[in-house]
């Protein structure tokens, strides 16, 4: 058994409501929804504080959290009305919110009283000075930089380990720059496309000529989820409120059979993973 | 008038600072040292003294993505510059930079990045008093709304007329990787004109990976009431001078 005994999440995306009983049934322990208005996808693939209701009481019924996300930037003048909105989540019994503008993380500490705050990977944390940065403002977790390599987040966790950490274990994640992209994020729903996923041809000194591609595949962390759960990050998201339901489900179904496998029996991984050997001698 | 170039020659420290008006430069680049200096991060120290020598102010630019590799080395390479006298100002964009310098109490000015922005570059009340609080007296912005409300919240407003964009591909080369080159021996590719297209979208790769390596916004071309410096980029010193112009 994994060392360290604590409890490990399967995070899934709730782009529809009515999505949501299967995303359960196929074994998410919390989902994440956007707050319409306030999210940088397309909006009906978030939901309004009337649907958040709904996901709150089946989610409260099944013993499942559920987290809102604020995953866009924040001006002067939208500050008030979201710092109102984030105080009816509240209300509706959200386990969390996950911010992504630091102006909003600040507001919102003294905004919410039971939230937990939940630190998006917009704010871009790199360093454990970051990450004590945030502990002070009450964060609870932090969601990883889809752009640190593996030893880094190893260094991270190594220096501030008393928080909690989130990583993207499943789905397409950023090769730009997620905080500062602003490639465009074209159509709505199930046509949404971000431009990174184009096929782009190189034009330089030379002959025209297919480029690299500029986006990442898809991500699958099942396989090696035991050298992340060994570190201590206790919570893995599946990225994409705008997939179709099937693909949710099905993601979720994976990830939550590699936790619970590497939960059973994790001893064929402890021979050759650095990560796993030190948590275990802990 | 603070100026900044994408890359310097040798001697354009010293001819920068003949140029009327001209109080001092900034120094580093955003992500890859050899990108700016023949000589990579190096050069640094050697051109601040350049300014020193000739009584102009260095503004040491710090690069993106301090990671627990590179933020002690950016820590010390600070404190070096700051022991010697060879710097006025830091331009961070990461929060846990901030903090740690202001921790040393130094009387370098610690002035918040144009990088520091997100998405869509917007700025909030509670925003700016959490980069007071870190120890931030400046911020550098360009555009006059958000300058104004920089202002009123007691930071120095550092006007940028030619504002840097960077996008980077992984926090690695983009145009390495797509030359298949290995960064270790790079050749300075990222000089190279190189773009990639999709239909009617193109993205520059001039070494600000995917993006466009320099905005002129209108707005910022005459000096608000409120700034208290003026920053002018440019690509080499022939473009500045058509710039300040």
């Amino acid at each position: 058994m994994i060392a360290r005994m604590a409890t490990y999440e399967a995070l899934a995306p709730l782009g529809r409501l009515e999505s949501l009983s299967d995303i359960l049934a196929a074994g998410a322990d919390a989902v994440y929804a956007g707050l319409y208005g306030f999210s940088s996808r397309p909006s009906d693939a978030d939901l309004s504080l009337e649907q958040l209701e709904s996901a709150r009481e089946l989610t409260a019924k099944r013993g499942v959290k559920l987290y809102v996300a604020v995953n866009s930037f924040i001006g002067h003048t939208q500050m008030d009305a979201l710092l109102r909105q984030l105080e009816i989540v509240e209300q509706l019994g959200a386990d969390a919110v996950i911010l992504g503008d630091w102006g909003v993380l600040q507001a919102a500490r003294s905004a919410l009283k039971t939230t937990r705050l939940h630190a998006s990977t917009l704010l871009g944390v790199y360093n454990s000075e970051t990450v004590s940065i945030l502990k002070g403002l009450g964060v609870d977790r932090i969601v990883l930089s889809t752009a640190l390599y593996i030893e880094e987040i190893h260094s991270l966790l190594r220096q501030t380990p008393d928080i909690e950490y989130e990583i993207i274990a499943s789905g397409g994640i950023c090769r730009n720059d997620n905080r500062q992209c602003e490639l465009p994020h074209d159509g709505k729903s199930l046509d949404y496309k971000v431009a990174c996923r184009r096929t782009y041809f190189l034009q330089g000194d030379g002959p025209r000529r297919p480029a690299k591609s500029i986006a990442q595949p898809q991500l699958q962390l099942e396989r090696i989820l035991g050298a992340y759960m060994a570190m201590g990050i206790q919570s893995y998201k599946i990225e994409g409120r705008t997939l179709p339901r099937q693909t949710i489900c099905e993601r979720v179904r994976r990830l939550r059979k590699a936790i619970d496998s590497f939960m059973e029996d994790s001893s064929h991984f402890s021979g050759y993973n650095p990560y796993f050997c030190q948590a275990s001698r802990r | 008038m603070l100026v900044g170039l994408s890359e310097y020659q040798s001697d354009d420290i010293l001819s920068l600072c003949d140029i009327p008006g001209v109080e001092g430069a900034v120094i580093g680049d955003l992500f890859c040292q050899k990108r700016m200096f023949s000589h990579g991060e190096w050069d640094i120290p050697r051109y601040c003294e350049a300014l020193k020598k000739k009584g102009k102010k260095t503004i040491l630019q710090t690069p993106m993505y301090m990671t627990p590799r590179y933020l002690p080395q950016w820590l010390d390479l600070v404190a070096y510059l700051n022991d010697h006298s060879l710097v006025d100002a830091v331009l961070v964009q990461d929060i846990g930079l901030l903090a740690a310098l202001a921790r040393k109490k130094t009387d370098t000015v610690l002035c918040w990045s144009q990088m520091g922005k997100g998405r869509g570059s917007q700025i909030n009340g509670p925003f700016l008093q959490l980069i007071l609080q870190l120890g931030a007296t400046a911020i550098q912005l360009d555009v006059p709304a958000r300058g104004s409300a920089a202002a009123e919240s007691g930071l120095e407003v550092w006007q940028v007329y030619g504002s840097l964009t960077y996008q980077t591909f992984w926090r690695e080369c983009y145009s390495c990787d797509q030359l298949d080159q290995n960064p270790q021996q790079c050749g300075r590719l990222c000089g190279k004109p190189i773009s990639i297209t999709s239909g009617d979208l193109t993205l520059s790769v001039n070494g600000h990976i995917l993006g466009e390596q320099l905005i002129y916004k209108p707005e910022a071309e005459h000096r608000w009431a409120f700034s208290q410096q003026y920053m002018v980029y440019a690509k080499d010193k022939a473009a500045l001078k058509d710039v300040i112009v």
